[in-house]
């Protein structure tokens, strides 16, 4: 038997009773089961209400009636007027289960019967307009497909990719992993035989999959714990920010800030690869300051070049 | 009786007596009424009172507080409406609930405010049973600290006053959204009277006013994050062309929008080249969605903004001027 603070028993009970209301009672088994709670503890919440818990004045019509029949496996509870429905979800649960199922719901193959769940829901919240939208990247469902058939099979995929980073287009071929998607992008761990290392692949920037027959190989080295840890990387990038890039504050996984004498904001982040440096420092305003963090050497060469590179589309 | 069961019993009993009845309760009738407040000086029931109106609170029970005129000389009546506490019955089946219960299993929500599922499960009936269609793999979404605070707001139609951006803003929250790795509230904004989208993890401060105090605003319609859609100015056509991988790009961030394929598509060079038709309303927004496809992507037109993004380029090659 489990020990809960008072107040928490307070709300299971609450929360559970109302779903025992029924004429010729329930089956104590079922219920257990049903909402995960152990036998001891069930009969114990409902002794408690059975034997303190009623209105004013007490009398025995003003009190729960409860029926155990432990031979039987079945409890019957009558109830006065009160304790009919259960409790309105808080707006942390309702969170916590809602953007679930949306999270879901926003993968290439959603599943109806959660889509009607999520709806169920909703409306029980009393809203007919959707009160929390999800929106991921889209992915071809081919793609997809494809990634989810030699995971299963445990097959080599060759994938024509585009790294964003790099912003290279490369063909390779990977054995599969693991599927995860963080913060609204599907990605594919796995392990690049052309890089000889673990990576990390967008679905959505997969342009053409294709599932080879060969099966992967068993002796590959674990992977690292958290494959979104970055911080690995190499160079650092220290910006002086002029106040119209003050976004690039919250914007970008920042690893030092500091305000200086002036005011204005100094942050460190590690950079990416050359084409992520070059996206960046093409958008910061005239007055932000950008240098290497460990040389000190400025950056505005890289800058001028990335510009002369896309203007070359407008000579 | 144990403590812990004494106060389950009071706390259940409190509620009780204020669902029972009809007319809002003054303290001293609850007092009266509610086995476990009697003993002990009236000190300490006002005490153990507020605390308990606190724990309820805390698990959803709101305890409104009225002013009984009739009463000499007037005095605070308490009561629990039904239609606050209530949850309707969703109706859901075991298979269905077994199908949250599955989707709550893989989507890791990381924050401190995201609440128990299991708690809410009690709620709407159970843990469900059947098996769930099995999840493509683990589901990691960050919960900035507001977004429990701004959804309660959108939940009860709550006006919400918090400071964004260095200004004070009083708003009615329709929606909670996630896009692109960040949550953003889609509001009516009573200090400009216009509809807003706000960034969750740069709201600060955030007050909860009272429920039910706006009605919903189906026509408030879809969040816009277009970084070239911002702002309230006129919008102007712009046409961009994309090569083969910058227009998969743009298919796969913004499936909406309709890429028109330019040429032969099965021509060597250039496959898959395409052009888009932007409505255009910050062109700073535009400029820097452009730059992250780098020389991928070219301003067609009108001749004014091809120009206005040359010029933009030009001023970022330093004193080395175009070569």
């Amino acid at each position: 038997m489990s020990r809960l603070p008072a107040a928490e028993r307070a709300e299971r009970i609450m929360s559970i009773v109302p779903w025992l209301v029924t004429p010729g009672g329930v089956s104590i088994t079922e219920t257990c089961e049903q909402f995960k709670i152990d036998r001891q503890d069930l009969l114990e919440d409902l002794k408690l209400l059975f034997y303190n818990v009623g209105v004013h004045p007490f009398t025995p019509d003003a009190l729960v009636t409860v029926f155990i029949e432990e031979e039987d496996d079945v409890v019957e509870v009558e109830l006065g007027d009160f304790f009919r429905r259960p409790l309105r979800l808080g707006a942390d649960e309702a969170l916590a289960i809602l953007a679930a199922a949306r999270m879901l719901l926003a993968s290439p193959d959603p599943d109806p019967t959660l889509q009607a769940a999520a709806e169920r829901v909703e409306a029980a919240l009393g809203s007919t307009e959707r009160l929390v939208g999800v929106e991921f990247n889209s992915i071809d469902p081919a793609v997809f497909d494809d990634v989810r058939t030699s995971l299963e099979a445990g097959t080599v995929l060759r994938i024509r990719y585009h790294s964003f980073g790099r912003d290279e287009l490369t063909e390779r071929e990977v054995e599969p992993l693991q599927l995860r998607s963080r913060d609204g992008r599907w990605y594919l761990q796995a392990w690049c035989t052309t890089a000889g290392e673990h990576r990390l692949f967008r679905l959505d920037r997969m342009l053409e999959t294709e599932v080879l027959g060969v099966p992967v190989q068993a002796d590959r080295p674990a992977p690292s714990s958290d494959p979104f840890d970055f911080s690995g990387a190499d160079r650092r990038i220290r910006l002086v920010l002029a106040p119209e890039d003050q976004w690039v504050a919250t914007q970008y996984p920042i690893e030092e800030e500091r305000t200086l004498e002036d005011g204005r904001t100094e942050v460190v982040l590690a950079s990416g690869s050359d084409a992520w440096l070059e996206r960046l420092l093409l958008r910061m305003a005239p007055g932000t300051e950008a240098t290497d963090a460990t040389s000190g050497a400025p950056l505005d060469a890289e800058r001028s070049e990335a510009a002369r590179r896309i203007l070359r589309r407008y000579a | 009786m144990a403590a812990n069961d004494e106060r389950s019993s009071r706390l259940l009993n409190l509620v009780t007596a204020l669902q029972d009845t009809s007319v809002p309760l003054s303290a001293d009738e609850i007092r009266e009424r509610v086995p476990g407040y009697t003993a002990g000086a009236y000190e300490s029931f006002r005490r153990t009172f507020e605390r308990d109106k606190d724990d309820l609170r805390r698990m959803g029970v709101e305890i409104e507080v009225v002013e009984l005129l009739a009463q000499d000389p007037p005095t605070s009546g308490y009561r629990i409406r039904r239609d606050r506490y209530e949850l309707p019955d969703p109706g859901l089946t075991p298979v269905e609930l077994a199908s949250l219960v599955a989707a709550t299993r893989v989507v890791n929500l990381i924050g401190t405010e995201v609440g128990d599922p299991a708690d809410g499960f009690r709620k709407l009936g159970g843990f469900g049973d059947g098996a769930a269609d099995a999840a493509p793999g683990p589901v990691e979404v960050e919960v900035p600290a507001a977004l429990v605070d701004v959804f309660d707001g959108v939940l009860d139609r709550r006006l919400l006053q918090f400071r964004y951006n260095d200004s004070d803003r009083t708003v009615e929250p329709h929606r909670v959204h996630f896009e692109r790795g960040h949550w953003y509230l889609l509001a009516w904004d009573r200090s400009v009277e216009d509809r807003r989208t706000f960034r969750v993890d740069r709201i600060g401060g955030v007050r909860r006013g009272e429920p039910e105090a706006f009605e919903r605003r189906p026509e408030l319609g879809d969040i816009t994050m277009r970084p070239w859609e911002y702002g309230d100015g006129p919008a102007t056509e712009v046409r961009i062309r994309l090569d083969r991988v910058a227009a998969a790009a743009l298919r796969s961030d913004e499936p909406e929008l309709e890429l028109l394929p330019v040429g032969d598509p099965t021509a060597g060079h250039g496959a898959g080249t395409c052009d888009v038709l932007l409505h255009v309303v910050d062109r700073r927004g535009l400029f820097h969605f452009l730059v992250s496809f780098l020389d991928r992507a070219e301003v067609l037109e009108p001749p004014a903004v091809r120009a206005d993004f040359v010029g933009w380029l030009e001023a970022q090659c330093g004193d080395g001027g175009v070569t």
